[in-house]
């Protein structure tokens, strides 16, 4: 240990480094280990919490306890995750026997509290579980979060004002979901599902009609994914007031009625490719005899996505067999109509 | 080995990866008087279709780790001594080609997550009482 108290400076940074660093590695495995163990330990603890309150909720669906255990602070996020789990996965009156349950338990109180946490996954419980709960004394505290910036949290509210009353939140929330781009467009569908189809159908038809432009394509998306009885006749309007490319596209991807194919043939020869792309797949998911022949002709359009998507509407229609296709491809004067046909056929048959 | 020398009561198989559904359906088969025998995941579930004879019935997931609902369908199909067990798909898939793919593939019944207890008993107890029937 001569080198220890070594006059060269060299020498001992050396080693008072080495020293140091065996410190610092010491306390960094002390410190895993320690982390190893605070979760070892509670993963026990919430394993034996939920042994204790996964067969009382799943017996509370046949009767309510008279008497509940307590609950202690650390272990509300458990049982808030338990509960909200089984009130997703369950239908009918088993829900009303959940619902009595977590109220006979204090959840609501403790969920109002929660809701204002700073914590993200605290607020994404409370808002669930008092949603879940249609507990309309938080309306406002929920409304406010449907506006916050994490988009968790946001679509959580969203969800949870619907559960709580459709009608009151259509107006807010139709707005909200065409300015926030950060919103995933199939998580908003999924929950705006959960509405029911008329109320959700009559507050996107009239935002489609009075919404700013720019907004159109993405409501008709949504607009698309609920059956409306009235959808054509909103969407031919949108149309009529709104006569730009990208709102002709997203309605003739929404067309599902043959009453629209006046309008799906009058847009086979727009200026824009993307809306004669759109209007030959519409073609063949509801064109009639008639179209095989459009769509022939769309075969030879200048644009290879046109072209493409023409021939698989072809092969799409009912009435037309891979025989069928094979003649028509012998019967194309033109190469790219040919070629594409040839491409179709080949697709066809891999499936 | 075999279910009935192992069981004196009608056994039925739940393939579920979720802890507390499986839970729940434990727990409603073992009230109506049924053998509840359970698997976490695909894998698991291949070494009880191998293991045991056929069941009353096989209650399962069709999102599993390992082995997914349609290839333990097609497994349970491929055994003849299996071939005629009722299958019930219950899961969260709601597409009309999941469901359509699902029957097609020789699924007995398909039920939608969120489900109704009861009525998933009823639909057990029916396609048992259609199996004892034939």
């Amino acid at each position: 240990m001569e080198f220890a108290t070594s006059s060269d400076p060299i020498v001992n940074l050396a080693f008072w480094t080495g020293i140091a660093v065996i410190f610092i590695i010491i306390f960094m495995v002390l410190y895993v280990i320690f982390l190893r163990y605070m979760l070892i330990r509670e993963e026990r603890r919430r394993k034996l919490f939920l042994d204790v309150w996964r067969p009382i909720l799943i017996r509370s669906l046949e009767s309510i306890p008279d008497v509940l255990p307590p609950v202690k602070k650390k272990d509300w996020p458990v049982l808030f995750n338990l509960w909200n789990h089984f009130h997703e996965s369950l239908r009918g009156s088993a829900k009303d026997n959940l619902n009595e349950i977590a109220r006979k338990a204090g959840m609501l109180p403790v969920a109002g509290s929660l809701l204002k946490k700073r914590k993200v996954k605290s607020r994404l419980a409370a808002i669930t579980t008092l949603g879940l709960l249609r507990e309309k004394t938080v309306w406002e505290e929920i409304k406010n979060s449907s506006v916050d910036e994490h988009p968790s949290v946001s679509l959580a509210a969203m969800r949870a004002l619907i559960r709580i009353d459709e009608e009151r939140a259509m107006p807010f929330i139709i707005p909200l979901i065409s300015a926030r781009t950060d919103w995933p467009p199939a998580r908003v569908a999924n929950i705006l599902h959960e509405a029911s189809p008329h109320v959700i159908c009559v507050a996107l038809a009239d935002a489609i009609l009075h919404s700013p432009e720019p907004h159109i394509p993405l409501l008709i998306r949504y607009f698309e994914t609920i059956a409306c009885d009235s959808s054509t006749v909103v969407l031919r309007q949108a149309i009529e007031k709104f006569p730009n490319a990208a709102v002709i596209s997203a309605c003739l991807h929404a067309f599902k009625s043959p009453d629209a194919l006046d309008i799906v043939r009058k847009n086979l020869t727009h200026a824009a490719w993307h809306v004669r792309v759109q209007a030959v797949r519409a073609l063949g998911r509801m064109g009639l005899v008639y179209d095989k022949y459009i769509l022939i002709n769309m075969l030879c359009d200048q644009q290879w996505w046109v072209r493409y998507r023409a021939a698989q509407a072809l092969s799409s229609l009912p009435f037309i067999s891979t025989v069928d296709l094979e003649k028509i491809r012998d019967e194309q004067a033109d190469r790219y109509a040919k070629d594409i046909l040839i491409q179709v056929i080949a697709e066809k048959k891999m499936v | 080995m075999t279910a009935q020398q192992d069981y004196a009561k009608p056994v039925v198989v739940v393939v579920e990866d979720d802890e507390s559904i499986g839970f729940l359906l434990n727990f409603m088969l073992s009230r109506e008087g049924f053998e509840v025998v359970m698997a976490t995941d695909g894998r698991q579930a291949k070494a009880v279709i191998d293991e045991i004879s056929p069941p009353s019935l096989v209650l399962l997931d069709l999102m599993l780790p390992y082995a997914d609902g349609y290839e333990l369908n097609a497994h349970i199909r491929a055994k003849p001594e299996w071939c005629d067990v009722p299958v019930i798909m219950l899961t969260g898939r709601s597409q009309e080609r999941d469901i359509v793919r699902a029957l097609e593939a020789g699924v007995t019944d398909y039920i939608i997550k969120p489900f109704q207890p009861v009525e998933l008993m009823a639909r057990v107890r029916r396609h048992l009482r259609v199996k004892t029937a034939a």
